[in-house]
């Protein structure tokens, strides 16, 4: 198979058993296995690194029932992994909730709204897409029924309209006991009307069943984020950040650059080919083509990868070490997007605090104070 | 939350349906399959029957389920899922496995599939009370149609004491074509005029019967217990009833007093498999004293019920007979030439209680016999010289015999399925008629009514001249 052929299969949706079982294998099982299997366990592989443990601790502060936090929005990079995560975020919330949820419930809705090539937003599409994300059924049989003077009148002919299907999502938060639902690029939702009516609608279908919104977008949301007031009064960013590369003085390594490096240790230990390449030699290199970004990192490892093997005996060659970085012009618009967007966030996030860090000691021990 | 721990197992698999508890589970209250799965529909906002027939095959579909039949699950109100039959066992299966509720399970009578039989079990229409229904709205939930008012044996409503009305809508303007398609089906409204509570009913609200209301309580307990029941022995209830008839007076008493065929108690007692019908059990609990629930989990406590309290089935009654007045009777039809059942009908017996004096009923049948006999031959006769004179006065005045001509002669309809009929249409078959076929009850008649045709045939050949005779051609 083709180098590119086995990333697409690696990174093509797959039925969820499958993925269940290949998630529980070891390294050594999985190097028996065919190349397309081994990348394809490679691309689920997950590492916990220190970002990661502070988004998922905001998350867990922020999430908790009976706050006023009603929205949530986590922004990153593009590449970061913020895909990655708000899949990880849906299993490790439905493991929480469903000790206590009945089986018919569905704890957290995972709704992606892919660009659909049209030239305003689609509400039905959207409306659509969560219903099925919520398991109804025969969504386009599906009519509203009303009480009008004691009697019971339904709605006949053609399609459910609009509202009807507002109506259908607030009973199937309501009936599922959603606690949280995950919109992920939501970009594609704001960028064709007023955001501020898109945000609107969507806080407000959220607020039927105090159902909280987590959406999940790249930099190019952070402006409207930031200006949008519901977020400013109920809701928070979390900043999904990005290990900055700096200059590395193998003397003394800065806390990101430690952290990146035991990342590529990580990815190194479960390399998906008997052969296993010295990563943590490169690892500066790495970083710094990475932009400090553990999603990055992972594209370039699982493109290099691929390459390895599609090679004769599984070994790396000049021609894959030329091609499983990204592009240079790729790689500058990416950093320049995400320095913009560093720049817009900064002071705008869960845990920007007003105060500096002496004032916050100082408030730390009036408070502790008898 | 530790991400990089995320479960790598699916821990939490949603039901294809929303999870509704069946509205008053765990009491007599409790809705029927039918109102369930109807309210199930509403809230997936989904009419009843796209609900069931591709609902519930895709939902099965997605869960490796193998499809039900339900072709015809609304037939008579859905009577057929509410009962004791397999189809109610895994409609009710299948529902509490897709919505996660094991309540579901108690929405029909399934459970008492090896202590009563489906018949007269289930009614056939939906009766409700409205009452019940009013302070369902009242409390602001949907009204429901409750398993109770479906069980063919309960006429009442035991909280409000008044008789089940039929749920049928008064309101004259629910049926005009332009509000049909205002309709949807839901458990506690009306069908037609969408009437929430069933408040189009007109029909007046009557008063129920000691007995009803008895019956109805007796019917609420069973369903109440009816986790219970599922797990009970049925033969343990057959085992407290013979053990109760050997401690009484035996099981051809308690037939007499429940109104059952002695034979049937007797199978009912020796087979495992067969069963009696709720009906037939709610009078062994009203005659012996016994409360329904209790009988079916084989527990005879005998309480001392009201005396409106009393079986449906009459009693059986044995007569005696004076043999002596049925001799008599007998020689007196012998000698006036009655039939057997007519002398059966004056004494009000049975015709096998006269066939026990065969002498005297053979030789009133052989008499009757032959006084049947009798009178066919005579009129076989007579109905071949009426159509011999019509067919010689219709040829003396140049017309055919036809069936009209002969109408029109005697005045009296001739129809083709009468024996005058049949002989005039043989008389012009046997004088030369080419162009006729035998009519279907000449077959019938027998070889004595051809041979008087032939005789008669013969008479006219002599009397009619040529130019009579060319009208038979």
């Amino acid at each position: 198979m083709e180098s590119k052929e086995l990333l697409t299969h690696a990174t093509d949706p797959m039925p969820q058993c499958v993925d269940t079982h290949l998630r529980g294998l070891s390294r050594e099982k999985v190097l028996e296995l065919d190349s397309a299997t081994r990348l394809r366990w490679f691309f689920l592989l997950q590492t916990a690194h220190p970002e990661l443990g502070r988004v998922t601790s905001a998350l867990e502060e922020l999430l908790m029932p009976d706050n006023e936090t009603k929205i949530v929005s986590i922004i990153g990079m593009t590449g970061i992994g913020k895909t990655t995560l708000a899949h990880s975020l849906q299993r490790v919330l439905n493991a929480k909730f469903s000790a206590q949820a009945h089986a018919s419930e569905m704890p957290v809705v995972y709704v992606p709204s892919p660009a659909n090539g049209e030239k305003s937003l689609s509400w039905t599409g959207l409306y659509t897409r969560i219903l099925e994300a919520g398991r109804e059924t025969l969504i386009d049989k599906k009519r509203a029924q009303t009480v009008t003077g004691g009697a019971l009148q339904v709605i006949r002919g053609g399609r459910a309209t609009l509202t009807e299907l507002r109506n259908f999502i607030e009973h199937m938060l309501k009936i599922r006991n959603v606690q949280v639902l995950i919109i992920d690029e939501v970009l594609h939702l704001l960028r064709f009307e007023s955001y501020s009516a898109v945000m609107d609608t969507l806080k407000s279908l959220a607020d039927a069943h105090s159902t909280k919104l987590v959406l999940i977008g790249s930099y190019d949301i952070a402006e409207r984020m930031i200006e949008y007031g519901q977020v400013a009064r109920r809701g928070e960013i979390i900043h999904y950040r990005r290990y900055l590369p700096g200059v590395i003085n193998a003397a003394k390594l800065t806390d990101d650059q430690e952290a990146f490096r035991q990342q590529v240790a990580k990815f190194q230990a479960e390399w998906p080919c008997a052969s296993v390449p010295n990563l943590l030699n490169i690892w500066g290199d790495l970083m710094k083509h990475s932009l400090g970004s553990i999603g990055m990192l992972k594209t370039h490892l699982l493109r290099l990868s691929s390459l390895q093997m599609t090679s004769r005996g599984e070994q790396l060659t000049l021609r894959h070490i030329h091609h499983f970085l990204k592009p240079p012009k790729a790689a500058a618009k990416i950093l320049q997007e995400t320095l913009s967007g560093e720049a817009l966030l900064r002071g705008a996030c869960y845990g920007d605090s007003p105060l500096s860090d002496e004032e916050c000691v100082k408030m730390l021990d009036l408070l502790q104070a008898a | 939350m530790d991400f990089a721990a995320a479960p790598t197992k699916a821990s939490h698999r949603t039901t294809a349906f929303h999870g509704l508890v069946p509205q008053g589970a765990g009491t007599w209250q409790v809705e029927s399959l039918h109102s369930y799965i109807l309210a199930l529909a509403h809230s997936h906002f989904l009419s009843a029957n796209v609900f069931v027939r591709e609902g519930l095959a895709l939902a099965s579909a997605a869960d490796g389920l193998d499809a039900l039949p339900t072709w015809g699950w609304d037939k008579g109100a859905g009577s057929t899922l509410m009962g004791v039959s397999d189809l109610a066992g895994s409609l009710s299966r299948r529902f509490a496995a897709l919505t996660g509720r094991e309540e579901v399970l108690l929405t029909t009578l399934a459970g008492l599939n090896g202590h009563t039989c489906g018949q007269e079990l289930i009614h056939p229409r939906e009766r409700v009370c409205t009452k019940c229904l009013q302070e369902d709205l009242d409390r602001g939930q949907l009204p429901y149609s409750r398993l109770l008012w479906r069980v063919s044996a309960v006429t009442a409503c035991p909280l409000h004491r008044v008789r089940l009305k039929e749920a049928a809508c008064g309101n004259q303007a629910g049926h005009s074509r332009a509000s049909l398609f205002g309709r949807r089906r839901l458990s506690g409204s009306c069908g037609y005029c969408g009437s929430l509570g069933f408040r189009c009913i007109c029909a007046p609200e009557l008063p129920a019967t000691e007995n009803e209301v008895w019956v109805a309580q007796q019917v609420g307990t069973v369903i109440q217990a009816l986790p219970k029941l599922q797990q009970t022995n049925p033969l343990v209830m057959k085992d407290a009833v013979r053990a109760y008839c050997g401690r009484t007076n035996g099981s051809v008493k308690l037939s007499e007093r429940i109104g059952v065929p002695k034979s049937q108690v007797s199978r009912w007692l020796r087979r495992p498999e067969h069963r009696f019908s709720l009906p037939c059990l709610l009078d062994m609990c009203a005659s012996e004293g016994f409360e329904l629930a209790r009988l079916l989990m084989g527990d005879l406590a005998r309480t001392a019920w009201p005396s409106e309290v009393r079986p449906e089935r009459q009693r059986r009654q044995f007569k005696y007979h004076d043999h002596r007045v049925i001799e008599e009777a007998l020689q007196h039809a012998i000698d006036t030439g009655e039939s057997i059942s007519s002398v059966a009908d004056q004494l009000g017996i049975d015709v096998s209680t006269l066939a026990r004096h065969e002498e005297l009923y053979a030789r009133l049948r052989d008499r009757n016999q032959a006084l049947n006999q009798q009178q066919h031959a005579d009129s076989q006769r007579a109905a071949v010289a009426e159509a011999e004179q019509v067919v010689l006065a219709l040829s003396r005045q140049g017309q055919t015999p036809t069936l009209r001509n002969a109408s029109d002669t005697t005045g009296s309809r001739w129809y083709p399925s009468q024996l005058r009929a049949i002989a005039l249409h043989a008389l012009r078959m046997r004088m030369g008629a080419t162009n006729l076929r035998p009519l279907t009850k000449m077959f019938n008649v027998g070889p004595d009514f051809l041979r008087l045709v032939d005789d008669a045939a013969a008479r006219l050949l002599d009397l009619v001249d040529r130019k009579q005779l060319a009208l038979f051609a």
